[in-house]
Formats: structure tokens, sequence, C-alpha cells
């Protein structure tokens, strides 16, 4: 331990979410202190949470406290681009994320996706994007070790996906809503199928399975879901090797002579302080890795952190998505299941050169805008019919959508803006143009929503909706993306920033492509844990 | 404390324990969200709850006067009857009217403020929610189940 006794750990790791988290359990429980710095709290379920209430449509939902309250985006740029001779202007993205232990996964669905085998060989398969550096298979294993630590229910029968052993716990039957939608996908030529969920179907670790109440986007009154603060952290902690530093944001990465990571400065409850490690790993996003990175300019990283090749922040992507707004003629109770139980993953293949692949799937919860208070009100009149209007009415609404992967452009990145947050840091500026592809995807995602919502006995139903001029998005990657060319590529195919001894990245910012429109939480997890393997070899030799 | 409103709250007295509402407010509370199968707002005491916080909120009870003038006014005007002394459906009547007219914005707005003070309270309560078949999951039982171990 001669180096390490320098040391405040031997790794630490920026970010508590799906890929910090991950990382911090595999280091831990192979031997290594590591500091898990977090700059969100530590929720606890029963005391924080707004659905803990029956008025909870009104209360304030600390998981949203990161969009509203801090000043992460630039609302004020905008991406203007030429396509096709027409002048387009797109919308800083609205960025949802969670600060908190648990990061996103507190206010994720518990989607659990493994990317399919072609969305690693885009390039090779369908003569755009770029190829991984590693294929399907040799992420594979770490798929499987993610779903076990999550407790992840599915069923195996996805015929566009690589054949796979069973899931740890059973797949959720099919809400009401996707009964209905199944048929109607069935009429317009489509199949929609079970999706598989980090909400477990039988009790893990002692947690309470999941109830099926529909509320895993206001965090988990239950604990039930996995997310990583319920199914990972507490793991780690039973090893005696974490040390959880929440409410601590690190403002600057400090570099040695030879431009190697020295220390973290970051602000803590007790003040600013430095923080040492013998490794770090950053896994604080897709928008908030590359602007750390950006930010920390000194002598030896003139133009930021590992920016010498100018690729921090470029290859940016965003969520591509079309939706439908459907009503049921059915009582479906879109308030009970799990929010987004099912997804029709035909088109996951691109179904022509000028298309990306995409899938479609139907996401039914409460809001606040459809709590029974808002709906009530929105209802209109009084008195007897609208008592009985309002109890016809409510929990019927759901949302049919498309999410393809965008094609990733070298000139959509994250940069630095003018303007400064509370803490003196500057707010990024997300360019993110979209190709011809991107446009024509949409197009295709819309008229595939029609067919299904057509197909539905609905009672109302409004299309059109698409990212083209914003987005609205958690789903974001590619900052920093792996490759094994410095020159278009952050970090090598482990993760490992090109020309760094010691610094890696565990988070979104480092996906190559978007896995055609699957959610990306569980390929981020098992991305983590390959890296953690690689640095635990990396330590022990 | 003035108009349709004080004066009917002086008239009540303080016979009971709960201090009575004005008969308008009841009424209208009743009628904005009465009892079907399930509990209405009197049933609830929601009329009692708006005369408790009229009298410690300036603007709910600055509304609930205008609301109480104005639709008592529509009563006598088209009825020759107090509001409250008319059936539910000339109530309702008068209510739908108010909201859906294009004049007496004063008067449409003042009511819908009151309107929308008892759906949130009915159904931010367990008793609205089952009449919307809605369960909040911190009404499931495995809820209660992990607040008592």
């Amino acid at each position: 331990m001669s180096a390490a006794l320098k040391q405040d750990f031997d790794v630490i790791i920026v970010g508590g979410g799906a890929g910090g988290g991950m990382a911090t359990l595999a280091l831990c429980e192979a031997g290594f202190k590591v500091g898990l710095i977090e700059r969100g709290p530590r929720y606890q379920a029963k005391r924080d949470y707004i659905l803990n209430h029956l008025d909870w449509g009104s209360r304030p939902d600390p998981l949203d406290s990161a969009r509203v309250d801090e000043q992460t985006v630039d609302q004020g740029y905008y991406t203007e681009y030429q396509s096709a001779g027409r002048a387009m202007r797109r919308s800083a993205t609205i960025y949802h994320r969670v600060h908190g232990v648990g990061g996103s996964t507190l206010h994720y669905q518990g989607e659990a996706h493994r990317f399919a085998e072609h969305a690693f060989t885009t390039k090779r398969d369908f003569g755009w994007g770029v190829d991984w550096p590693f294929q399907y298979k040799e992420l594979e294993p770490f798929y499987q070790r993610a779903e076990q630590l999550l407790g992840v229910a599915g069923i195996n029968q996805n015929p566009h996906k690589e054949k796979r052993g069973s899931y740890p716990t059973p797949a959720h039957a099919l809400s009401a809503k996707s009964l209905l939608l199944k048929h109607a996908a069935q009429k317009a030529g489509m199949s929609l199928i079970s999706n598989p969920l980090a909400l477990p179907t039988k009790s893990l670790d002692g947690r309470t399975p999941c109830q099926r109440s529909g509320g895993c986007n206001y965090g988990c009154v239950f604990d039930a879901k996995s997310s990583i603060d319920q199914a990972i952290i507490p793991k780690a902690e039973k090893t005696g090797n974490l040390t959880l530093l929440s409410e601590t944001r690190v403002f600057k990465i400090e570099t040695d002579k030879d431009g190697e990571i020295s220390s973290l400065q970051c602000k803590t409850k007790q003040g600013i302080q430095n923080l040492r490690a013998t490794t770090y790993i950053l896994a604080t996003g897709a928008v908030e890795t590359p602007r750390l990175m950006l930010h920390s300019t000194d002598t030896n990283n003139p133009t930021g952190y590992a920016n010498h090749n100018d690729q921090v922040g470029r290859y940016y992507m965003e969520t591509v998505m079309a939706k439908s707004q459907i009503e049921l003629a059915a009582d479906i109770q879109n308030y009970s299941g799990p929010p987004i139980d099912s997804r029709i993953w035909d088109f996951c293949k691109p179904i022509d050169t000028n298309t990306n692949g995409f899938v479609l799937g139907s996401a039914a919860y409460l809001t606040p805008h459809s709590h029974p208070v808002s709906h009530a009100i929105k209802t209109t009149g009084i008195g007897r019919a609208h008592k009985a209007k309002v109890r016809n009415s409510f929990g019927k609404a759901i949302t049919l959508f498309g999410i393809a992967e965008q094609e990733p452009q070298i000139q959509n990145r994250v940069l630095l803006g003018k303007r400064n947050d509370k803490d003196g840091i500057p707010m990024v500026q997300l360019h993110c143009e979209y190709s011809q592809r991107d446009q024509h995807t949409i197009s295709v995602m819309q008229a595939k929503l029609k067919a299904w919502a057509n197909a539905a006995d609905t009672t109302v139903v409004r299309h059109g909706a698409s990212t083209l001029y914003q987005s609205s998005a958690t789903h974001v990657g590619g900052s920093c993306r792996m490759g094994e060319d410095p020159q278009n590529s952050v970090v090598d195919r482990f993760g490992k920033v090109h020309g760094k001894r010691n610094c890696y990245i565990t988070d979104a910012s480092v996906l190559v492509g978007q896995g055609a429109g699957d959610s990306p939480s569980l390929t981020i997890q098992a991305l983590a844990l390959r890296t953690a393997d690689k640095i635990i070899s990396d330590l022990k030799a | 404390m003035s108009g349709v409103l004080g004066a009917a709250c002086v008239a009540q007295g303080n016979a009971s324990p709960k201090p009575l509402a004005n008969p308008l407010i009841r009424s209208i509370v009743e009628t904005i969200l009465p009892r079907d199968n399930f509990a209405g707002a009197l049933d609830l005491g929601y009329d009692q709850k708006l005369a408790a916080r009229i009298r410690v909120d300036k603007n709910t009870a600055s509304i609930t006067n205008i609301a109480l003038e104005g639709i008592n006014s529509q009563a006598l005007k088209l009825y020759g009857d107090t509001f409250n002394t008319l059936g539910i459906d000339l109530r309702e009547k008068i209510l739908n009217n108010v909201l859906e007219g294009q004049h007496q914005a004063q008067l449409r707005r003042a009511l819908q403020q009151i309107r929308n003070l008892v759906f949130n309270w009915y159904y931010a309560s367990g008793v609205g929610q089952d009449s919307i078949n809605y369960l909040a999951p911190s009404r499931y039982p495995a809820y209660s189940k992990e607040v008592s171990s």
C-alpha cells in the first residue's frame, strides 16, 4: 500500500447512478477502498418521495430538482443548421436526470434491455454510424451479471434479440392496457411482447417485490424497484470498503505535471477540499462528464482534461422520439402495473438504408397533470354529470411512442457556454442536429404509431408530436465515446481515457450508439462492470 | 365580513360544537360535488372546511362572497328563490351556466376557484380516490406493512 497511503481511496468514483453504482460494487467486492462522490442526497423512500402522499400531484418532486433548480443546460442556446436546403432550429433539450444516490435509476421505469447484436455493428451492417470496438458477445456475460444483481423480470421470447438464458425473476403479467394494445398491434401487423424490467417479481435480498403500483417515476415507495441505491449500494456497503460522499460536487479535475489526475477539487458538506485516489472513474452522465472535463483546464490540458484531440463532448446523441396520445375506450387503469411493460421490437433492425433502428412502446402512468385532482379540475363542469365523467374518463390516457437511435455526428456536441451556474461552473450548450436519416425515421415512426393507434378502440387520438424541434430526454449519450482511435473517441474499449493512466469513464457518454431505441441503463451497467474488471486486474497487476 | 356571507355566518350562531356553514355555502358545495354511490362534499364536511378557511383567509372569504352573492342573485332572478331552496337540477344548471358563461367574469372566476378547492380536497382524499377506483401507492397493503415493520 505504499502508493495508496498518500491517497484518500484506491478508487474515487464520481456519480452514483447506473454506471458509477455498478462499478462501486464490483470494486468494493474486490477489496478496494472506494470513495463514491454523489452530488445529490441519499433519499429515503418513505420520508422523501411524493407518492407517500395522496395529494402527490401538487407536491414538488425532489427527484426533479436537478432539472428544475439547477442550471446545467443553457436554454438560450439553439441548434441552427441547414437540412436539405431547409433552415432548422432546435431548442435546447430539456434534460431529465436525478441528483441523488442512484442517479437516474431513481426515476427510471426499470427497463432493462440488452442492446441487439446488430446495434454494435451499424456501420458494417447498414453503412452508417460507427461500429463499437467490440461485439455483443463480449458484453454478454456482463449483461448477465447486471441482470442478476438487479433481479430483472422477463421472459425469453424476443425474436429480434440474441438467444439468451432465462431471466432472474419471472416476467410481469401484461397489464390491461398492454393486452388491448397487443391485440391492436396484431391487427396492424406488429407484435407486442413483454418488456424486461428491473422490477423484480420475487423478493431479492429481503426487499419487497414489485407491487405494480405504477409509481416508478417518482421513486419507489416500496423500495422494490432495483434502483442503484436499493439493489447495489447496500451490497457495496456490506463489504466495509465504501465511503459514500453524498451531497458533494466535484468542481474540477486537478492534474499533475504529467497531465494525470492528482486530485478532485470538491465542494463537500465541510467546504472545499481535494480528494485523492490511485484511480478515478467519471460517471456523471453524458452531459455532466464532458462538462467537468472541458471545464478542467490547466497547462497540461489547455482545452480541457483529455481533450487534446478535441473529442470530449462530440458525437453527443439525444433521444429521437415520436409520440401519439390516445385514450382507450376500455377502463384500463393506466395507473396499475409497470408503466412500460411491453414493447414492439419489429423495427429495431433498420427496415431500409434510410431509417435508423427503432422500437415502439406505450407508456401509461399518472403524472401530476393526470393525478385525480388535476383530472377532476380539467374535466369541465360540476355536479353529478361531472363526477360521473371524472370516474369514466380517469386512467385511460396512454402515450404511444417510438424511440430511435440517433445517428452520431461529429458536430453534435456538449460545449461550455458563456453563462455560469450558481457555483460558477459554465453551463453547457447542447448542439444537436438531426440528420436526414433521423428525420426520416421520425416520419416512419409516426406512420407506424398511427397504424397502431387506428387499430385500437380509442376515444381520443392525437398524433404528430416528436423531438424534431426539441427533445425532452433522459437518454443521452455518446459525448465521450468508446473507440480504438483517439482521433475519434475519448475512451478505449475498456472505458479508459485515451492517453491517461488513471482515469476511466462508466456512464452513457461512452456509448457508441444507442442500441436501436432500447433503454441504455442495463448497457451502461454492463459496461461499468466490464470496466471495473479491467481496473481490478490493472490495480492488482 | 360583509355581504351574504357575513349575514349568513352570523345567523348560523354557535349552537353546534362544529360551526355550521352558511346554507348557501352548503348548497353550493353540495352542488359542486354531490353524493352518489360515493360520499359527496357535504358528507366529508367540506362546507365546514370552507367556512373555517374563510375565517382565516381573506382571499377565500372574498371569492366566496363574490360567488355566493352572484349565484344567489342568479337564482332569485331566474327562479324567484334563493339558491339553497332550489332543487338539484336547477342548482346544477345555474352553476354550469356561470362556469360556461361569457359574461360575469369575476363571478365565473370566483366559482371556479371554489370548485377547484373542493375538487382538490375530494380527489386528494381516500374517499375521492376510491370514487374513481384509484389506489395510490401509499394505500397498498404492502406499504403499511413496511411502515409497521
